[in-house]
């Protein structure tokens, strides 16, 4: 049985405007989501109405087998969210902060839990530091920890390594995939960063104008895109620009390199047409396509 | 009810109050520039017609009234305030989600603004009532039992206020801010805190009659120049009090769906 099921979501504004258009997925436990979809989307609407600060117009969420909104307490017990579109009490040290925050999810050893959630996100330091003066990294960190105090079944993240340094976000990313495989936790997780989703996500579901347009593992999303990128250095740029454009070939140039966008399945009709041609070339890179390709594709086309 | 839950609400605003130099001043600045300037006002008209003011308690009549109607209205504002300015300080911080994306249930939320109520009440009646003691040498609560039954028809008064105010907020977000310090100024003229109901034009006196601080300033008032409570007043204080208590809890929470149905996180 899945951990979370959604079934038939909608969620319609006053003016009209259908934010969320009838989507239903799950969530496996364990598992590790990716919730894509261009500005607007409908995610963060999504994720709303599945921390319970949205009412749907429609539809049914259930978590651990439970309706969401008969068994609300009992259910955000064991769910938690951290998201860069929510703070915390400014004035309020970071300490306070969970402290305080411990008491709203009743975590009974919380001293203990308070120590190896500082220990983990490395909060040591900031401690006593108003959450107000910290850098936008350092409130990320604090976010997380705040997410995670309550030993949460089901973490939703709303752009969870925005503003975070790499290593960090590196750091937080593997810290995500601990959690997942020691303590079996299931992710929400929403992100601009395509290679962090690639990296790090199971499965992927796609929103555009709240509708979903696709429900499936990061490498079949990217595969079903066809166009390979090939970048070339040319000895005769502009002769690969002049055959890149009589041949209607997708194509930009970047300094001395020009990238061509050619079907998977073209490749080798392509560069047996440069031989043929007579442009030569001194280096060549051919780049899969990649989710990245996918999400381009599918905001441009999918209307 | 959760009592865990609870203190989570009162223990995030303790450590506000802890480091927050606006909110001291609610308690020691604005509660002192009162009192000392209506205060004084009092003694210098009392200095010039000394006839009409008798010594109750060693203190001049005219003086004690003032000075009793300041502490009372001081603990009026502060606790109406309390409510939306604390929903207003998590609108500011963009920290509310933290609390309702949480197992926190909104009666747990409102009860918590209830016993916040509770502490404010205690800390502006001492905190108060010591400068009317230092700067006038008056003991408010020399009336003893008989002034308490008032300051919990005004705590109640401070209840309706504040989720008055903190419904309008959750519904229309910080463009209605301004409500959370001028709506008890704007009652106070109609609420007979230095002076009797009788004295308003008629108009006004129909709204005054509305309003549970009238009642309470007027009884106030009685039991200072007579030593007796006037059971009359506080029993209607209480009821109408406890009518827009109900009537401004379902406005709070009528306010909260709705604004649900918009997305907490839209508000601001």
């Amino acid at each position: 049985m899945p951990i979370l099921s959604i079934s038939n979501l909608t969620k319609k504004f006053p003016a009209r405007f259908v934010a969320v258009d009838n989507i239903s997925f799950c969530l496996n436990e364990g598992e590790i989501l990716g919730l894509l979809g261009p500005n607007g989307a409908g995610k963060t609407t999504t994720l709303q109405m599945l921390l319970g600060v949205l009412t749907p117009t429609s539809g049914e969420i259930n978590y651990f087998g439970k309706n969401f909104f008969n068994s609300r307490e009992e259910i955000l017990e064991q769910v938690n969210f951290s998201s860069t579109y929510v703070g915390l009490p400014e004035l309020l040290t970071v300490k306070e902060n969970l402290t305080f925050i411990s008491y709203l999810y009743k975590i009974s050893d919380r001293k203990k839990r308070l120590e190896k959630i500082i220990d983990i996100f490395n909060l040591t330091e900031l401690l006593n530091v108003k959450f107000g003066r910290l850098s936008a990294g350092q409130k990320t960190r604090v976010g997380l920890a705040k997410a995670m105090l309550n030993f949460p079944r089901v973490l939703l993240l709303d752009e969870p390594t925005a503003s975070l340094d790499p290593d960090v976000a590196q750091y937080i990313r593997e810290f995500l995939e601990t959690q997942r495989q020691e303590f079996n936790v299931s992710i929400i997780i929403t992100s601009h960063n395509m290679s962090e989703v690639e990296e790090i996500c199971d499965r992927v579901i796609f929103i555009n104008h709240g509708k979903l347009i696709a429900d499936d593992t990061p490498q079949n999303l990217a595969r079903s895109i066809e166009v390979a990128h090939i970048t070339l250095l040319a000895y005769n740029p502009t002769g690969l620009l002049s055959y890149c454009a009589q041949s209607n070939l997708p194509h930009h140039a970047d300094g001395k390199y020009i990238t061509v966008d050619v079907s998977e399945k073209s490749i080798a009709q392509f560069l047996q047409s440069l031989a043929e041609t007579g442009i030569a070339y001194s280096e060549i890179s051919i780049a899969k396509p990649s989710l990245e390709d996918y999400f381009l594709q599918t905001v441009q086309t999918k209307p | 009810m959760n009592p865990t839950r609870i203190y989570a609400i009162i223990l995030r605003f303790l450590y506000l109050l802890r480091k927050n130099l606006d909110r001291w001043a609610e308690v020691f600045v604005f509660p002192l520039v009162n009192l000392m300037l209506w205060g004084m006002t009092s003694t210098f008209f009392t200095s010039i017609a000394p006839a009409q003011s008798h010594a109750v308690f060693g203190s001049p009549v005219f003086v004690l009234a003032t000075v009793t109607g300041i502490i009372f209205w001081e603990i009026l504002y502060r606790v109406q305030m309390e409510i939306p300015m604390d929903t207003l300080e998590e609108l500011w911080n963009k920290s509310l989600l933290n609390f309702f994306c949480s197992p926190l249930r909104f009666s747990e939320w409102i009860a918590g603004f209830l016993c916040l109520g509770l502490i404010k009440i205690t800390i502006t009646a001492a905190v108060a009532s010591s400068f009317a003691f230092l700067l006038y040498q008056v003991k408010i609560f020399v009336y003893g039992f008989y002034l308490i039954p008032f300051l919990l028809s005004l705590l109640l008064c401070g209840w309706w206020l504040g989720f008055f105010v903190a419904g309008l907020i959750l519904r229309y977000g910080t463009s209605f801010q301004a409500f959370a310090w001028t709506l008890g100024v704007i009652l106070a003229p109609f609420s007979a805190i230095y002076y009797p109901v009788s004295i308003l034009p008629h108009w006004a006196q129909a709204i005054s009659r509305l309003l549970p601080t009238s009642y309470i300033f007027e009884g106030m008032r009685g039991v200072i120049q007579t030593g007796q409570l006037d059971w009359t007043k506080l029993a209607t204080s209480v009821s109408i009090s406890f009518v827009y208590l109900v009537f401004a809890t379902l406005f709070l929470k009528m306010n909260f769906k709705k604004r649900l149905e918009r997305g907490l996180l839209s508000l601001e």
